[in-house]
């Protein structure tokens, strides 16, 4: 058996793209003399990024996604991006919030929410409808902007703490070596990383919004862009899953090398599937308190 | 019960943890421990892992494990280091070819690490001291030195599978550093092309897992 292995083996290093000279050098593999270039790449890799700050970390998430992820590994510095992120996440929401609701009551619109409960039983045809409403300041004085934000900002996070539990256990039954609070460092970084996303794409979303008001566009454009400004989190979300589903996988490093590679991809797995779930349990958050709220 | 009640229970709960936040940390700035305090209130599922971590120095649990320092460790370095300044290289450049091959080339390192794990585990099984000696000649029955030449044997058999595996292992990551060099010269002359750089990836990762496979059973 292991002779016919060894066989298939030599096969297979044959068959590798080589050339005659580096067949000769099988046994004795030389190192390469550093050039400049890798080592200031490397340097660059490994440098330590200084900035912890709110603003630090928004240029950690869109310029060095790697180094972050080798920073929210460090036992020590979790306590501290902890809320940091956190800060981050709501900054972005709130801001989502507040341009949602400038689109909305430019557009002289606002979400009428019916009960969940009403529309299981069917005595209510539609969740939510768009009725016109009277002024600009309207929504803004009544709360009604307020109740948005809030909704959207508390039930985005308050989501992740309800799905925290799941991604620590899909981690532990990959076999990940890891703690509830590598867990939450992790689900807050996505969760960072979507609100920056948000951030980014609001100002195109704001664009669009203007132009439905200049150009007053028929009703089913309208509709239809308030409908997208409503999931415009949940499509930065996937700016923030995808972050969450390389960073788990770097976490594969914790295990054995014999069986790293079938449990990334059982990790991978797993982290998408938790994806999918947070994405079924934050709207219904978010729309059971947006409809409480607005009561 | 209705949401009012879960409100207040949640809300209880969230007041507890804010104000074990506050007692427990003192060490932030001001500001931070106040929006700490606030967050931990509505949030505070996401600070309840901050207070109930150990407060010993225990090993981190998310820190990779120690890479060994001998000379193959030294020597997949260097190639991994090649091979991502050329994949860098690539990033960097027009052609985007190689991209999606990016996990293939994740799986191939981790392959070759973990055939590096393999021969440095038969070394450390060559290398016990029960391994290496053989009984006295001259004080054996038959059937001793039957299964004494028969041990040996099979010992070198192992130091022959350690060799190949090793052998095998320095070929892969010769050919790989061939194929960062054609990664070079496709960027500035064209030649092999792109596709054919992502059959000759294709070629060593499939290989290699074949291998890998191989050894396992």
């Amino acid at each position: 058996m292991a002779t016919d292995s060894l066989t298939k083996a030599e096969m297979f290093v044959a068959q590798l793209p080589q050339s005659p000279t580096s067949r000769s050098a099988l046994d004795d593999l030389p190192l390469l003399e550093r050039d400049n270039s890798a080592t200031s790449a490397e340097a660059d890799l490994n440098e330590r990024p200084t900035n912890l700050g709110v603003l630090g970390l928004v240029e950690l998430i869109l310029k060095r996604p790697d180094a972050l992820d080798r920073l929210i590994r460090d036992p020590a510095l979790q306590p501290i991006l902890l809320p940091r992120f956190l800060a981050i996440s709501l900054i972005g929401f709130v801001f989502f919030g507040v341009a949602m609701s400038l689109v909305l009551t430019s557009s002289h619109v606002w979400p009428e929410l019916a009960s969940i409960t009403h529309k299981l039983r069917g005595t209510s045809s539609t969740l939510v409808t768009f009725q016109s409403s009277p002024g600009l300041a309207t929504h803004w004085w009544d709360g009604s902007a307020l109740k948005l934000t809030a909704a959207y900002a508390f039930g985005l996070i308050a989501a992740t703490g309800v799905c925290l539990p799941s991604l620590y256990f899909y981690g532990l039954l990959a076999g990940v070596r890891m703690s509830l609070l590598d867990v939450a460092v992790q689900a807050l970084k996505s969760k960072a990383t979507s609100a920056v996303a948000l951030v980014g794409i609001l100002p195109i979303y704001a664009a669009v919004g203007m132009g439905i008001v200049i150009f007053e566009a028929p009703e089913p454009i309208r509709i239809g862009a308030f409908w997208l400004g409503l999931i415009l989190p949940f499509i930065a979300g996937l700016w923030g899953t995808s972050a969450l589903y390389h960073s788990f996988a770097k976490l594969c490093d914790t295990l054995p090398p014999e069986r790293r590679l079938n449990r990334a991809c059982f990790l991978r797995r797993l982290v998408a599937s938790w994806a999918a779930c947070y994405t079924a349990v934050s709207p219904v958050m978010i729309y059971t308190l947006w409809e409480r709220l607005a009561r | 019960m209705n949401l009012s009640i879960t409100a207040i229970f949640y809300g209880l709960v969230g007041a507890g943890v804010a104000v074990a936040l506050f007692l427990n940390d003192s060490t932030c700035p001001r500001h931070e421990r106040w929006f700490r305090v606030l967050t931990a209130f509505l949030f505070w599922p996401l600070y309840l892992p901050l207070l109930l971590r150990p407060t010993s120095s225990s090993a981190p649990a998310t820190q990779p494990l120690p890479v060994p320092s001998d000379e193959l460790a030294a020597q997949i370095a260097q190639v991994e280091s090649e091979l991502g300044l050329a994949l860098q290289s690539l990033d960097a450049g027009t052609d985007t070819a190689l991209k999606p091959e990016h996990d293939g080339i994740e799986q191939l390192q981790s392959t070759w690490r973990m055939q590096a794990e393999r021969i440095r585990e038969l070394d450390r099984l060559l290398a016990q001291p029960a391994f290496m000696e053989s009984l006295p000649a001259g004080s054996e029955t038959e059937r001793a030195a039957q299964s004494e030449q028969s041990r040996q044997q099979n010992l070198t058999r192992l130091q022959a599978i350690r060799q190949q595996m090793h052998q095998n292992l320095l070929g892969t990551l010769a050919g790989v550093r061939e194929l960062v060099t054609r990664i070079h010269l496709a960027k500035y002359t064209g030649k092999p092309t792109a596709s054919e750089l992502i059959a000759q990836f294709t070629a060593a990762i499939s290989g290699l897992s074949e291998v890998s496979a191989l050894t396992t059973e």
